[in-house]
């Protein structure tokens, strides 16, 4: 038997697996909340020349429920002019605890570091249901208590805090607002368990966020305008300029900025005209061809439904005017 | 004692025969080694004299990203020494082994990347989709083997150890 099991080793000193059959996948959050961890031994042995392998008891541990959030705030410091109401900042909170939980929303406008105090508006925060990153007639309000959001573990959501501008602002002033995030299962120190209270009656663990999430944004005050103007030429097939399937349309949008202040990080979006296709690779800015994909250049091209974009940076009065051109064929 | 020897022995030759009589392998098979599977986390703790220091205690709960201690210990109960011993722990599911954790006195310690095969960590390679190959890492290595390359002596107990974080 010794000799058996040597021999044994010795072949297999040069062990290939392969590469997709690594052990265990790897979880996005972590192992879900209430899940047994069972481990069994085994021994082999053998007494006076008879060889026997015999089993330990298995043994388990029970994985407890981790509360942990996230918070990013999505939209860069927006800008305003003075006196503007129902002015959205856009922040995605994610569950990044081990099973499903519910989350309680609360908005703060009254923050230290800023210049001026954004006031909230009624209701102060809402799902951005419609995804449009912005607020809009589809988004819900939130109700605490009534629709707090149940996450998935890895789940997330996209809520906007809303407010509005006081009157008089001078320019260049900044005014912040906060949004926090609070596990309904309860917050504290990291570490801290909460016997019983977790998913299924297990155990719940507070994670290193403390069980809650808090993430201002920013207001940046400035009169300014953007304002795009839209031309377009039509080339048909047979060197006229009928609007017929296969004729190309040209655009071009003229973004400019008018006033005081700065319109901060402006993109430019433009949906590609029902019934026609955008023409690959004729994205420009200032007549420098900007690529497709989303990469190191300002532009891109999307599907579903078919956009144009082109990120403008931060606008000024002194930026002056700034040239998008694109290309579509009638279908 | 050298009369229970005296029939293992006689047992043994009878196996080696081809003609093994299952009853008489039964008797030699006793289940002397005892094997016991704990789990346990290292906590922190502040002692009499208001020092940290850390000490395991029982794994009741765990979350993702806790390491847990498994520590084995294998007891001989019976007045013979057992041989050729190796105790084998597959890397729990939801469980990813701590590189270098694995601790046995004595003990010639291989890994296996699938459960079945086993190779000391420079022995254990990798081939990537692309055909390369490159060393296995500590957290692809699903089963640690301890090898005991002495016997255990009668009423002897060794433990083994090592470390896996919850995914």
């Amino acid at each position: 038997m010794l000799t058996k099991l040597t021999s044994l080793r010795r072949a297999l000193l040069l062990t290939l697996a392969l590469g997709a059959a690594s052990p265990a996948a790897v979880h996005a959050v972590g192992t879900a909340a209430g899940t047994n961890i069972t481990s069994m031994a085994t021994i082999d042995y053998s007494i006076g020349g008879t060889a026997t392998t015999t089993n330990s008891n298995a043994t388990t541990v029970v994985v407890a429920e981790l509360l942990n959030v996230t918070m990013a705030l999505q939209s860069p410091t927006v800008s305003v002019a003075a006196g503007a109401s129902n002015k959205a900042l856009l922040f995605l909170i994610t569950n990044t605890g081990n099973s499903l939980e519910a989350f309680t929303l609360t908005g703060e406008s009254v923050l230290v570091g800023d210049n001026f105090d954004p006031t909230p508006a009624a209701p102060f925060i809402y799902f951005d249901s419609d995804a449009s990153g912005d607020l809009s007639p589809g988004d819900t309000p939130y109700v605490a208590g009534s629709n707090d959001p149940q996450l998935a573990a890895d789940g997330s959501v996209a809520v906007l805090l809303v407010n509005d501008m006081p009157a008089g602002l001078p320019d260049g002033e900044y005014g912040r607002s906060e949004l926090t995030a609070t596990s309904n299962t309860g917050t504290g120190t990291p570490g801290t368990v909460l016997p019983g209270q977790g998913s299924g009656g297990v155990d719940a663990v507070i994670g290193t966020s403390g069980g809650e999430a808090a993430v201002f944004g920013q207001y940046l005050v400035g009169d300014i305008l953007v304002s795009a103007v839209k031309a377009q030429a039509v080339q048909d097939p047979f060197g006229g300029s009928q609007p017929i399937p296969g004729a190309t349309i040209a655009y071009q949008v003229v973004v400019t900025a008018t006033g005081s202040g700065a319109a901060l990080g402006a993109t430019f979006r433009d949906p590609i005209p029902a019934s026609t296709t955008y023409v690959a690779g004729s994205l420009r800015l200032n007549g420098t061809p900007l690529t497709d994909s989303v990469d190191g250049d300002a532009g891109s091209f999307a599907l579903g439904p078919a956009r144009v974009a082109v990120s403008l940076g931060d606008l000024t009065n002194a930026t002056g005017p700034q040239t998008i051109d694109f290309r579509v064929t009638i279908n | 004692m050298s009369k229970s020897t005296h029939v293992l022995r006689l047992a043994m030759l009878a196996a080696a025969l081809g003609g093994a009589s299952s009853a008489l392998a039964q008797t030699a098979d006793r289940g002397c080694i005892e094997l016991k599977t704990v789990a346990e986390i290292q906590e922190t703790y502040t002692d009499a004299r208001g020092n940290e220091a850390t000490r395991l205690v029982p794994a009741a709960k765990v979350v993702p990203g806790d390491e847990v201690v498994w520590t084995i210990v294998a007891n001989n109960t019976c007045t013979t020494p057992a041989g050729d011993i190796a105790i084998t722990n597959p890397v729990p599911q939801h469980m990813r082994y701590v590189g270098s954790s694995a601790f046995g006195p004595g003990a010639q310690i291989v890994f296996s990347l699938d459960g079945s095969t086993f190779a000391a960590p420079e022995a254990l390679v990798v081939a990537e989709a692309d055909g390369t190959r490159r060393p296995a890492r500590a957290d692809e290595y699903s089963a640690i083997r301890w090898v005991l390359p002495r016997p255990m002596g009668p009423s002897e107990s060794l433990m083994v150890r090592y470390r896996a974080t919850v995914l």
